[in-house]
């Protein structure tokens, strides 16, 4: 094979650019990765926060492989906090405030000194192909470049438009042009496109806004980070500090009466906007239009960095026009003659049907080329930095042909998320939940470096000082294991128990039998330790029993689907059901049983002709 | 090892000399084969019986036919029905007729493995139909018949459905945390849990009493020697065999009979071989018997009118006072010798005298067992009452721990609980199966069914 520009192309240098770039890099690739500007690698074009449910426990796990995006928070964030606290700790969240400036000077600084790994300034306009494979890309200026692997993450960039009231204008994100051709090259190849619809609130100037009078009035309640903060990287070796509050207000009638008089002029009410948007982060008229009977909603204002005036009016992302989304700040109570600094808007943009892709993220239409991020149809940071990692580490192993990376839906919400996609395709814009996971007990935040760092070391993305970490993390928790065993306590009723019974008790945590005086050993930060052992102690039974159902459900996920199985022809299958199978592709039982319209009996006949118990049907696998 | 797209036949009515059998074939070929069978060469009229003359190579038949074109049928493929007279001869004559025809022998449970496949019934329906193709005594054929209508799967998907609600509650507690606030309390979720585990346990009670109505009650006749046990077996199950099966497993020290009394199957045991005498034979079946009687549900005490009561009757007597239990006072034609104002029913066995009265008294008995009124749904699957009574440990499990925790369980702990309940609900109602538990359930039907 002649020798290529790179190994690795990258297309876009977003969250999901950034861990792709990383990982192909870390597996010893020469990596290309394209941005349109070298000014904005790992922007955060919307929320300036990084984790939150599910999505901390998927940070974790993409530092637990090595990853960028928690070390990057870690370093760069001003105000940290654990969500769910009063709740259990598979759900505890990890989240941060970013410093997004910083943020995106941290992550430019990591690539920029990671070997192997040359920006190249520039758009993408096609991919240059040969047969099913792609060779590398070319560019609107009309440079090329050759790449074994590509790895396209272009987030809202294709063929992205953006709508602020009837202002409807062509952007990929505020002020920078979209990715028209790479969009029209990807539809006229046959992909299954679609059209998906995000938004963000509008910026407000922090100097013109009176906190400490908002405060007292009782209209705005500060909420403060944790202390200890909690970091999202296991590296992180001390509580990183909480440089700023945040502020929270409600809605008033006001404001909702505002939206309703002007409903007609949302693009999202009056027919502009074709794409669907996400459920879960519904806009601002949304709210006001859909829950009626509501008369205030939530309202965080979030300073977007330390030396910036910009304040993100989290919960009112927005595409009225301008004057009427001024109108509408102007009536929240406290920020009546706050000066408004830019509207919200709502992006319109491409996505490729994930059911085109195999589990490694490859798509199965044009070898070597692989796809992450909101292209597949997710939104959030944190879910396209999940997706960029295994791409790029996919793309770097299809370089070196060898076996791809796969994560388990038991292992980490990245499987979650991967096999969630591949498998049903989506809908509306995709964000991990914990609800999603069938295992949730055991992906928590606390243990991703359990899960995954071994898996990342023997792949060879995981270096050796995170290695050293972790296994001396192992030591610890082993020791500490013992400890709980071998020391002895008193209970309230005067009898001897050891400190492990003790810990079962509902009042009883491992920092209270610190406390104490049992030596247990506790060095990270992030207070993983406690928490892992705590937690294994106390819900023992219920994370024994879900090992136990792990088991069971790994046995359909290792009954193989071969890839030119033929569907057509087997009795009792519909049609529409065939044309699904089809088009996932599923490469397992498992995840066939997962695809949306898959009856019970549909998967036992399939399970019936896999294990070849129905003659006669055995003429419709070709080559199996 | 058999394909699903091809057409089958099979005889669809019980074996033996029944007034009326039918035969069944489904497939792409049900009418072709109909014309083969009939001579007939206009199309089949869809659900409507149509009187044809059956020619085989030995004989012609008088018979009835009916089509059902799919999916519209029982396996959702074409169907033809054809009612002959019930004679083994002639229908196995037109089962062999229709092979000719290009119709494959059915394989146990094939018609109904084609009807699950075609999403015509669900699972608990294909085990029902199983049940009923087995059915011997009128409760087994009520209970099988509303498992069939759906009756269970009904009452499930209530239960599936309250803990539905509550997982998706508690999950959007958690997964939507900045609402702040929960979308569901605790003391609710602790009640709902409550509620639901009161559901299912009036469910898993009635499996003790569906149990017996699909397997028989146990009735163990017991007594000392000579009282005449085995002329009161003799004189039920001659009085009143209506089926009469050998049990297997039975020892020449034990006889059983399986037979319906006053309408409830019953697996009658006579302990005849306990006689007096010390040898390591009568030993061994005195051992049995008492066995026999341990795990009886219903033991039937049989003592001599015409003697006086011996220590032994009387020890007999108060080991079965609190269980369900006849008394029987025989050799009622004699001289009685004792009267001691307990309900022992006077019987003779061998004039035959108060054995109805017997017939019922055990009827009332059997029909008293178990738990649940007569009304209610059954659940007479054994894999039924498992997978619901692990469901309701989950449940109870729940509920447990919000009430032991003061309401403090984190809500994924609940959640996993009501998660591992409802993936054993869902195996009952087949929405989610394991292919070992579906090669049980097809490899249990009789053909035909």
């Amino acid at each position: 094979m002649p020798a290529a520009d790179f190994d690795v192309i990258v297309v876009g240098a977003g969250h999901a650019g950034c861990e792709a770039a990383w990982a192909a890099a870390a597996l010893g690739c020469s990596v290309g990765l394209c941005t349109l500007s070298t000014t904005t690698i790992g922007t955060m074009p919307c929320n300036p926060a990084v984790g939150g449910t599910a999505k901390g426990q998927l940070v974790r796990e993409i530092d637990a492989l090595g990853g960028l995006m928690g070390r990057a928070i870690d370093a760069t964030g001003i105000q940290f906090k654990v969500l769910n606290q009063s709740r259990g700790p598979a759900v505890w969240a990890p989240r941060a405030q970013a410093d997004k400036q910083r943020y995106a000077k941290w992550m430019a600084q990591a690539l920029a000194t990671t070997p192997g790994i040359t920006i190249v300034e520039g758009q993408v306009a096609r991919l240059a192909l040969q047969g099913g494979t792609v060779t590398g890309v070319s560019l609107v200026d009309g440079r090329a470049f050759s790449g074994r692997s590509v790895v396209v993450t272009t987030g809202t960039f294709l063929n992205g438009v953006i709508h602020v009231g009837d202002d409807r204008r062509p952007a990929g994100r505020v002020g920078e042009p979209p990715s028209v051709h790479l969009g029209e090259h990807l539809r006229a190849l046959d992909f299954t496109v679609g059209r998906l619809k995000t938004g963000t609130p509008p910026r407000l100037s922090r100097a013109s806004i009176d906190f400490v009078g908002a405060v007292s009035a009782g209209v705005f309640h500060v909420e403060h980070g944790d202390e200890p903060a909690v970091p999202l990287s296991f590296l992180t070796p001390e509580a990183p500090r909480n440089a700023v509050v945040c502020w929270k207000l409600h809605s008033t009638s006001g404001s909702h009466a505002a939206v309703r008089r002007h409903i007609a002029r949302s693009p999202l009410y009056n027919g502009q906007i074709q794409g669907i948007g996400p459920r879960y982060c519904p806009s601002f008229e949304d709210k006001v239009m859909r829950f009626p009977d509501r008369d205030r909603h939530l309202i965080h204002l979030e300073p977007e960095g330390l030396d910036v005036d910009e304040i993100y009016v989290n919960g009112m992302s927005m595409s009225l026009p301008e004057d009427v989304q001024r109108e509408i700040v102007a009536g929240l109570p406290g920020l009546e003659t706050a000066r408004f600094l830019r509207p919200g808007y709502a992006v319109e943009y491409d996505f490729v049907q994930p059911t085109e892709l195999r589990h490694s993220l490859e798509t199965r239409r044009i070898r070597g080329l692989f796809l992450a991020g909101q292209i597949n149809g997710t939104s959030g940071y944190e879910e396209a930095a999940g997706q960029g990692l295994l791409a790029g580490a996919n793309a770097a192993l299809a370089v070196k042909e060898q076996a791809p990376f796969v994560v388990g839906r038991h292992e980490g919400y990245l499987g979650v998320m991967v096999d969630d996609l591949v498998t049903r395709g989506c809908l509306e814009p995709y964000r991990l939940f914990t609800s999603r996971a069938e295992h949730r007990l055991h992906l928590r935040a606390d243990n991703a470096d359990l899960r995954l760092t071994e898996r990342g070391r023997v792949l060879g993305l995981v270096d050796d000082a995170r290695w050293d970490a972790f296994e001396a993390r192992r030591a610890r928790l082993e020791a500490n294991r013992r400890t709980l065993r071998s020391t002895s306590v008193t209970a309230p009723s005067g009898a001897k128990v050891t400190a492990e019974d003790a810990l079962k008790w509902q009042e009883v945590t491992a920092t209270r039998l610190v406390e104490a005086g049992i030596p247990l050993e506790h060095a990270s930060a992030g207070g993983f330790d406690l928490a892992t052992l705590q937690t294994e102690i106390k819900y023992g039974g219920y994370l024994r029993r879900q090992d136990a159902e792990m088991r069971r459900a790994l046995h359909a996920e290792f009954q193989r689907i071969p890839d030119d199985f033929v569907y057509r022809g087997l009795p009792g299958l519909s049609a529409e059901l065939v044309q699904r199978l089809e088009e996932v592709r599923p490469s397992s039982l498992g995840q066939a049983s997962r695809i949306p319209g898959m009856t019970p009996a549909a998967t036992v006949l399939l399970n019936a002709v896999l294990s070849r118990k129905i003659d006669g049907i055995d003429g419709v696998t070709s080559g199996a | 090892m058999f394909s699903t797209d091809d057409t089958i036949v099979a005889v669809a009515t019980a074996a033996g000399h029944a007034g009326v059998g039918l035969v069944r074939v489904s497939g792409p070929a049900a009418a072709s084969v109909g014309f083969g069978l009939t001579a007939r060469t206009t199309a089949w009229p869809p659900r409507h019986a149509v009187r044809v003359s059956v020619a085989t190579v030995d004989l012609t038949a008088d018979a009835l036919a009916t089509f059902f074109p799919g999916p519209a049928s029982y396996t959702g493929e074409d169907v033809l029905e054809v009612s002959a007279h019930g004679s083994p001869v002639i229908l196995a004559a037109i089962v062999r007729r229709s092979i000719e025809l290009g119709a494959r022998p059915a394989r146990p449970g094939e018609f109904t493995l084609r009807a699950f496949i075609r999403g015509k019934l669900d699972l608990v329906q294909a085990e029902a139909v199983r049940d009923l193709v087995a059915a011997v005594s009128p409760a087994q054929v009520r209970a099988a018949a509303a498992q069939l209508e759906g009756s269970l799967s009904a009452a499930l998907v209530q239960q599936v459905d309250s803990l539905r609600r509550l997982e998706t509650l508690l999950e959007a507690s958690m997964d939507f945390p900045d609402e702040g606030y929960r979308f569901i309390e605790p003391p609710e979720v602790h009640a709902a849990l409550a509620a639901v585990a009161q559901g299912m346990a009036c469910l898993v009670a009635t499996g003790g009493r569906g149990q017996l109505v699909r397997d028989g009650a146990r009735v163990v006749i017991a007594g000392v020697p000579n009282v005449g046990k085995s002329s009161v077996f003799n004189a039920l199950v001659g009085a009143d065999r209506a089926i009469v099966t050998p049990i297997a497993g039975t020892t020449r020290d034990l006889v059983s009979e399986r037979l319906v009394i006053d309408g409830a199957l019953v697996v009658l045991t006579d302990t005849a071989g306990l006689r007096d005498g010390a040898d390591v034979v009568e030993a061994e079946g005195v051992r049995r018997a008492s066995a026999a009687v341990d795990t009886a549900n219903v033991v039937v005490v049989v003592l001599d009118g015409s003697r006086v009561m011996s220590d032994a009757e009387r020890a007999l007597l108060a080991s079965v006072a609190d269980r369900a239990h006849v008394v029987v006072r025989n050799k009622a034609d004699l001289a009685c010798a004792w009267i001691d104002g307990t309900d022992a029913l006077p019987v003779s066995a061998r004039s035959g005298q108060g054995v109805p009265a017997l017939a019922a008294a055990i009827a009332r008995a059997v029909s008293g067992l178990g738990g649940g009124d007569a009304e209610s749904v059954l659940v007479t699957n054994e894999r039924h009452r498992v997978l619901l009574a692990r469901a309701l440990d989950h449940v109870r499990h729940a509920a447990e721990g919000m009430a032991t925790s003061g309401h403090q369980l984190p809500e994924e702990f609940v959640v996993a609980d009501i998660r591992a309940a409802l993936l054993a609900l869902e195996e009952v109602t087949g929405r989610r199966t394991a292919d070992a538990l579906l090669d049980e359930i097809f490899a249990g039907f009789c053909i035909g069914k």
